[in-house]
């Protein structure tokens, strides 16, 4: 009892020393409560498209978990940190380091029923504000989220292992010391840092693979798999720029004696150089955050808003129907059904490509291989139906091609399929009448040449190659249509009915008939129906980025804060000695706010640059789910930058001030 | 004359209670130019907060300090800092080297904030290192460095501005007997090279390391002894005496 009673008393009277650890923990775990809330409500599968936003948020919630047990550590840490004194105190005054374990223990106890007791309660409350946000994103309109016990227990039980981790550290670290270190941890001396041009030139080199990584990305898919890939490469690069790039810059600057020896820089180098290590490490925390935060928001509001624009390029009439026939047989079967079930097709657009060649191309030659980096789906179209199509004319001869690069680019002169080769005529950058994007990952190239009897022997060749079992490769017909919601409904259940086969009759499955129908049935799909999956996927995919996005702005909120609280108190001796000498209150204001501005905008410039890098791997990214719009993702980047660099100024600007106060008498 | 202190006084008053703590007392006093003076008193005699004062640290509640002419007292709270940088050198008990400067940086700190040439900082340490015995410290951190060590560094700090007074304040405090007989003596030397020195202590064998020793008790000075030539054995007996029978207090 009487460790209970010197447990609660040290929470108390040493608040400001566990608010931050509290607030941390508290936040934490209402975070992480919302994500489950919501992913366990049963109100979640009337969603649409509930399936791929459950995975979006158990992904997140992972995200969230592992976030919170760094997160939690460092906190903690912190906190210990500055405690050691007292513990030393309380091991000379005659405790045993057992019973200052167990008191840590018991603080750490209290604060685990404090966070999950208010935590559950605010999380509750938080969630359904969250939910209604999701729910609008996702276009829904209905408003329903029961709290769920299954959820209060996962997350109580994520943290109580997050707590008993932070126990096991802090026994650890107690019973590591001698009461003399503990006594004395808080003042030791630290040797000025070596700048150790390997360690740069390591992370330059980290840094600069991760850039180029990112530059080089050629296709989205290739950008999916890199993207982790180059993120590594990018934190580790950072954090080994902080450590030693930045102290041979410091030092490079102290050996300039005209420079150093000013008062500004004089006192900011010094200082700098002395913390530089702890710094280092911070300042990298910060600037990974603060990216992190970047790239989520951006990429995820980026992809938001570039769903119409997206839509509007893929449909060029409301409806798209794809029958796997040419384009004679299709439009007439189309429109004797159209007519039998009274469905009006407006504005309608047809044409006929080859199917889809999927393979790698690599200096203008395509080959039947999977390759992610290079995969390309190549379809061939007449220059017939391109005149129809557009109503311009061309004139090709028989070895000759004009390419459309609809996704990705194409620069080589000719193009080579196995023993058929066709020289490039012309590049065009769009087709009228013709999506501009595909729905698939990969690239995607339309060659014009001349008649199909330059493509039947290519898509022979190709079906070859492929194998007896897959199905030989022939012309397929898209149709393109306005039509009314109603009767798109209609029509697609009528359409998935029949098989259609390339040159085969086109049968209609009769119902009680055991029939071996080949070939797929024609699909449709509208503007509305996909509008609607996107925005689910979409909105999901928003509202993740949201609130991991939140939880990393206060994630790098906590880290500055507890950087500038440590930083003040080991400052706050320096700054009265440096009075006492004879530097103005004017001056040491002065001399803080320049070394602070500084901390302030080496993450935000690194940050940005990192961004500018992983901007060009986002734009591919996105373009997975569908934006060639550069304009509108820049704009939205450059916004959710300019909102995260306000917020981030004013967590500094609050942070400072306690700095300030720790520092001035 | 280089200081002159008249009718000083230091008057302490908490914000919420009416009582008053008086802490100086009508304190008058000169020193000549090239000094050591020695103002010794127990703890709570004033002695500190007399030296805040002199330091402009402290503003007196009334009377005045002038230093070569000017009242320090008068000065401006912008000017201040300037003022202590340029006439006045510090040597504190707990040595006050920042942990974040090396050795050399410390010395020069007060030059740099105010502004001096890299050129003429060097020049002047390069004469004051050998004199004080650092000159093999000087690229060394201050963690690095014994107490005796710190002090001798902060000694050249003090002297680097060339300072019309040195103000010390308990120098020998954290030091043990041996360090302490170096760094009086060597004080002593600097005093010979015609540097005012003027030190608050409350130790009798620092205080007779002194041209001069002013007994302070309850704010007042009471009474002054001159060395004149003595042995510092045979001065520190009298100041010793002199603190027993006067203040009624027994000293080392």
């Amino acid at each position: 009892m009487f460790y209970v009673k010197l447990a609660s008393r040290n929470i108390r009277q040493s608040i400001s020393n566990f608010l931050p650890f509290g607030l941390s923990s508290m936040v934490m775990f209402i975070m992480n409560l919302m994500i489950a809330t919501i992913l366990f409500s049963p109100s979640l599968k009337k969603l649409q498209g509930s399936g791929s936003f459950a995975l979006l948020l158990g992904l997140g919630f992972i995200v969230l978990s592992i976030f919170a047990t760094i997160f939690m550590i460092y906190s903690y840490r912190f906190l210990l940190k500055r405690r050691t004194k007292e513990f030393g105190l309380y091991n000379i005054l005659g405790l045993k380091k057992r019973h200052i374990v167990r008191i840590s223990i018991l603080e750490l106890l209290m604060m685990f029923v404090a966070t999950v007791i208010a935590g559950t309660l605010l999380g509750i409350i938080l969630a359904k504000f969250f939910y209604l946000i999701l729910i609008r994103l996702l276009g829904e309109s209905y408003f329903d989220l029961a709290w769920s016990p299954l959820a209060v227990g996962i997350v109580t039980v994520i943290f109580a292992c997050i707590y008993l981790l932070l126990a096991i550290i802090s026994s650890l670290s107690i019973s590591r010391q001698s009461s003399l270190e503990l006594l004395k941890n808080a003042s030791k001396g630290e040797k000025e840092p070596k700048s150790r041009g390997l360690l740069a030139l390591l992370g330059i080199v980290s840094l600069g693979i991760g850039y180029y990584l990112a530059v080089t990305v050629t296709s989205p898919l290739d950008a999916l798999t890199k993207f982790f890939i180059a993120v590594l490469f990018v934190i580790f690069g950072t954090l080994l720029f902080y450590l030693s790039f930045t102290i041979w810059l410091l030092k490079r600057q102290k050996k300039n004696k005209a420079y150093y020896y000013q008062p500004k820089h004089f006192i900011t180098v010094s200082s700098m150089l002395y913390r530089m290590k702890q710094n280092a490490v911070g300042l990298a925390n910060i600037t990974i955050l603060v990216t992190m935060t970047f790239v989520t928001l951006a990429t995820t509001v980026g992809l938001y808003s570039s769903i119409n624009g997206f839509l509007d390029d893929y449909f060029v009439r409301n409806t798209i129907i794809n029958i796997n026939t040419t384009q004679q047989r299709a439009t007439s079967f189309i429109d004797q059904v159209a007519e039998e079930n009274g469905i009006p097709l407006k504005h309608k657009i047809s044409y006929e490509m080859s199917n889809s060649m999927i393979g790698a191309m690599q200096n203008g030659k395509f080959e039947n291989k999977q390759k992610l980096a290079s995969l390309t789906a190549v379809n061939f179209m007449t220059a017939k139906t391109y005149e129809t199509l557009t109503g311009n004319t061309v004139h090709l001869r028989d070895h000759e091609a004009i390419v459309f690069p609809a996704v990705g680019s194409f620069k080589e002169s000719s193009v080579q399929f196995g023993q058929y080769t066709f020289n490039i005529k012309d590049k065009i950058n769009r087709i009228r009448n013709f999506p501009s994007i595909s729905l698939t990952a990969s690239n995607w190239l339309i060659l014009i040449v001349n008649s199909k009897a330059q493509i039947q022997p290519v898509l022979e060749a190709a079906s070859k190659a492929a194998g007896s079992h897959a199905a030989p490769l022939s012309m397929e017909t898209t149709i393109s249509a306005d039509v009314t919601r109603e009767d798109a409904k209609k029509l697609n259940h009528v359409l998935s009915e029949y098989r259609v086969d390339g040159l085969k009759p086109i049968q209609r499955i009769d119902e009680g008939k055991e029939q071996a129908l080949s070939g797929p049935a024609p699909s449709v799909i509208s503007y509305d129906e996909m509008h609607k999956q996107f925005l689910s996927f979409a909105g999901g995919f928003l509202f993740i980025g949201l609130v991991l996005g939140f939880t990393f702005i206060l994630g790098t909120a906590l880290i500055i804060y507890y950087k500038q609280i440590s930083e003040g108190e080991q400052d706050k001796r320096s700054f009265e000695i440096l009075q006492e000498v004879g530097l103005s209150g004017a001056e040491v204001r002065q001399t803080i706010r320049s070394q602070v501005l500084l901390v302030f905008f080496l993450p935000i410039v690194v940050a940005v640059v990192h961004f500018g890098f992983a901007f060009i791997m986002i734009q591919k990214l996105i373009s997975l789910f569908g934006t060639t719009r550069l304009g509108l993702l820049l704009l939205t980047s450059i916004g959710t930058i300019a909102v995260v660099a306000c917020i981030y100024y004013l967590i500094y600007k609050q942070t400072s001030r306690a700095y300030f106060q720790i520092v001035e008498r | 004359m280089l200081l002159q202190v008249n009718h000083l006084q230091k008057i302490f008053q908490t914000r919420f209670s009416k009582e008053k703590t008086i802490a100086l007392q009508d304190v008058s006093f000169s020193v000549e130019n090239g000094e050591y003076i020695a103002i010794m008193g127990e703890s709570g005699s004033g002695k500190t907060t007399l030296l805040n004062t002199l330091a402009t640290l402290d503003k007196p509640t009334s009377g005045s300090v002038i230093l070569n002419g000017q009242d320090v007292t008068k000065i401006k709270e912008n000017k201040l800092a300037e003022f202590r940088r340029t006439h006045l050198g510090f040597i504190f008990q707990d040595f006050n080297l920042l942990d974040t400067l090396s050795v050399r940086d410390n010395i020069f700190l007060p030059l740099v904030l105010g502004r001096e040439k890299v050129r003429v900082m060097e020049q002047r340490l390069e004469a004051l290192a050998p004199k004080l015995n650092i000159t093999d410290l000087l690229n060394k951190q201050p963690f690095e460095l014994s107490g005796g060590q710190k002090q001798r560094v902060a000694i050249a700090r003090a002297l680097i501005t060339e300072p019309e007074l040195v103000l010390a304040d308990e120098p020998t405090a954290a030091l043990d007997f041996k360090n302490s007989e170096g760094l009086l003596s060597l004080l002593e030397e600097v005093n010979d090279t015609g540097q005012t020195i003027l030190m608050v202590t409350h130790s009798a064998i620092a205080a007779s390391h002194a041209k001069r020793v002013l007994f302070i008790k309850d704010g007042r000075i009471f009474h002054q002894l001159y060395r004149v030539h003595r042995e510092t054995a045979d001065f520190m007996q009298e100041v010793s005496m002199t603190m027993t029978n006067l203040l009624g207090t027994e000293v080392r």
